[in-house]
């Protein structure tokens, strides 16, 4: 299989200033990953374990310490952001919550159009596909955010990303504001997106039943390090760090 | 045993729409009770109804709310001041919003004690719930941001509790919590209702939550109750559509690479709702009787429902 990303010693800190003093914590420490091409691979641990952090690390949202980051085989932790910005409609995010991820004061279909390429009649041709293909129908095209339920929201959140015909998304949490009905055709969605477009998924999530339904391989985070990594079944059969064994235990 | 809540035929709106339509079910002591449905189902606008704090353009319309032999209708807002907190705690979904940045967590607590107390028993006090609810005594000094989000929920319990209420209504305590996290929390609401003599009534949207922790649950569908009975029955065996609907959707259900069978369209705004059951837009089991009438309630052996699927027993 194609290696899409692989990530060496990867290190982020951050630094805290209390009254007297600076003080560092350590986010992310010494991360090896590698996540191949057509795969959903599965970020979980508990909530200020670094999962978000990585997300956003690795696509170069938040600038890395240390370490080194690989696109196809192209290290990216030292191309200057100008040239960056070429990859970046490559890689794509989608965030938690999607009442802050979309301004409020932009019709939905113009938040598509943005990163689609071409004149108007195009952009607004392809929104329109993008749009539909998501679940969201043409004439709400004009509407405004406030006026999609949280559900079609995270569908408006998704086209955006998609519009720029990426390779891989990095999913946020995407269903953890949701409610569980709408949580189930959100996810049905992801599965046919991936397979019509053939992407790759980073999923971090802190819920282990989506992680099992959904993703291929899986890495566990703890206090910014990598527990273990290796095929979703293996580790829900037999896990092998007593941090993944308390976190299965926790499922309700 | 001793029932320590009942809601008899509760309607609550105002002249143009119903939003709760004879809403029907007792808790008794000791008992944990859940309310499960999609949002915009009444859910919470029934815990709301209970402690009297509807917004200002609904009222209830019909039917009573007795808390421990009481009728809370009869009672004024300053009667029913002296329900809220001290004998009915609540808690919601996000702590931080409720807990105040610029106060000690102690200080707040304290704040909501209401009986007369020196500064000392009330610090004694505080810290005695506090580490019941497996915080250390330490945080009584500290401010909400110190918290995580565990730990601000277990705070929030503390001061419900401050007045020992014998019923908490609790709003989807653990959404906004991650996996470990939750599960302690709803561990200690479970290990709460027997050290403090308590009631609980959970509203969550995860109907597998509402297995794991409570004697009974309470399935509502565009405002009124469609099928309550014991947990364990009505997850391993649901009868009607939606509840069955509800359980098929959780991905649990599922193996890799399957699809999710999810419910068809949404929850209807109330008011667009037609005569029939509310439910019929986007049930399997339609029938012509389900669009004409509101199935009434059928019941047998501990449950309820209202289905036409079981019997087409028409209101008359």
């Amino acid at each position: 299989m194609e290696i899409l990303w692989k990530v060496e010693n990867l290190k982020k800190e951050y630094e805290i200033r209390t009254e007297f003093k600076k003080e560092k914590i350590i986010v992310l420490k010494n991360i090896n990953i590698e996540i191949f091409k057509g795969e959903i691979f599965g970020l979980v641990g508990e909530s200020g374990s670094g999962k978000t952090t990585f997300g956003k690390v690795l696509i170069r949202l938040i600038e890395p310490d240390q370490g080194k980051i690989f696109y196809k085989n192209i290290d990216i932790t030292e191309i200057p952001e100008k040239i960056l910005r070429k990859y970046r409609k490559n890689f794509q995010i989608i965030f938690q919550d999607p009442y802050k991820s979309l301004n409020p004061r932009i019709r939905c279909g113009y938040a598509v159009m943005e990163g689609i390429e071409g004149n108007v009649k195009e952009k607004i041709e392809k929104a329109i596909e993008i749009l539909n293909l998501v679940g969201i129908k043409k004439e709400r095209f004009n509407d405004y955010p406030h006026q999609f339920s949280g559900g079609e929201r995270q569908r408006i959140a998704i086209a955006r990303a998609l519009s720029t015909n990426p390779e891989f998304i990095v999913c946020d949490e995407p269903t953890s504001n949701l409610d569980v009905s709408i949580q189930g055709q959100i996810l049905n969605l992801f599965i046919d997106l991936k397979e019509k477009f053939n992407l790759t998924y980073l999923f971090i999530t802190h819920n282990l039943k989506i992680a099992r339904f959904l993703t291929d391989r899986i890495a566990v985070m703890f206090k910014g390090e990598i527990v273990e990594i290796g095929k979703t079944e293996e580790i829900f059969k037999n896990p092998s760090h007593p941090y993944t064994e308390k976190l299965l235990k926790s499922e309700i | 045993m001793e029932e320590i809540l009942k809601l008899e035929n509760i309607c609550v709106g105002n002249e143009e729409l119903k939003i709760l339509k004879d809403i029907d079910f007792s808790i008794k002591r000791n008992e944990i009770v859940s309310i499960v449905g999609e949002s915009g189902c009444g859910k919470s606008m029934t815990l709301r109804t209970i402690i009297k704090l509807l917004p200002k353009n609904l009222k209830i319309l019909d039917g009573e709310v007795i808390f421990e032999g009481i009728r809370l209708k009869d009672l004024n807002e300053k009667e029913m001041n002296k329900i809220r907190g001290k004998k009915i705690g609540m808690i919601f979904q996000e702590p931080s919003s409720y807990l105040n940045p610029l106060f000690t967590i102690g200080n707040q607590i304290e704040e909501a004690i209401r009986e007369n107390l020196n500064k000392e028993e009330k610090k004694e006090r505080v810290i005695k719930v506090l580490e019941e609810t497996g915080l250390s005594a330490n945080v009584y000094y500290q401010y909400p941001h110190q918290l995580s989000g565990g730990m601000q929920q277990r705070a929030m319990i503390a001061m419900a509790l401050i007045n020992n209420p014998s019923l908490l209504l609790a709003d989807e305590p653990t959404t906004s919590l991650d996996v470990t996290t939750a599960f302690t929390i709803i561990n200690l609401l479970k290990n709460l209702v027997d050290q403090h003599n308590l009631s609980i009534l959970l509203v969550t949207h995860d109907i597998s939550l509402a297995n794991y922790i409570s004697d009974r649950i309470i399935v509502m569908y565009a405002g009124i109750i469609v099928e309550t009975g014991k947990a364990k029955e009505i997850y391993e065996n649901p009868l009607h559509p939606y509840t069955k609907k509800l359980i098929e959707c959780l991905p649990e259900k599922y193996k890799k690479g399957e699809k999710i069978k999810t419910i068809k369209g949404e929850v209807p705004l109330l008011k667009n709702l037609f005569p029939g059951c509310p439910f019929s837009p986007r049930c399997d089991y339609k029938m012509k009787i389900c669009e004409e009438k509101v199935p009434i309630e059928i019941n047998f052996e501990n449950r309820t429902l209202r289905c036409f699927k079981y019997g087409d027993i028409v209101e008359s």
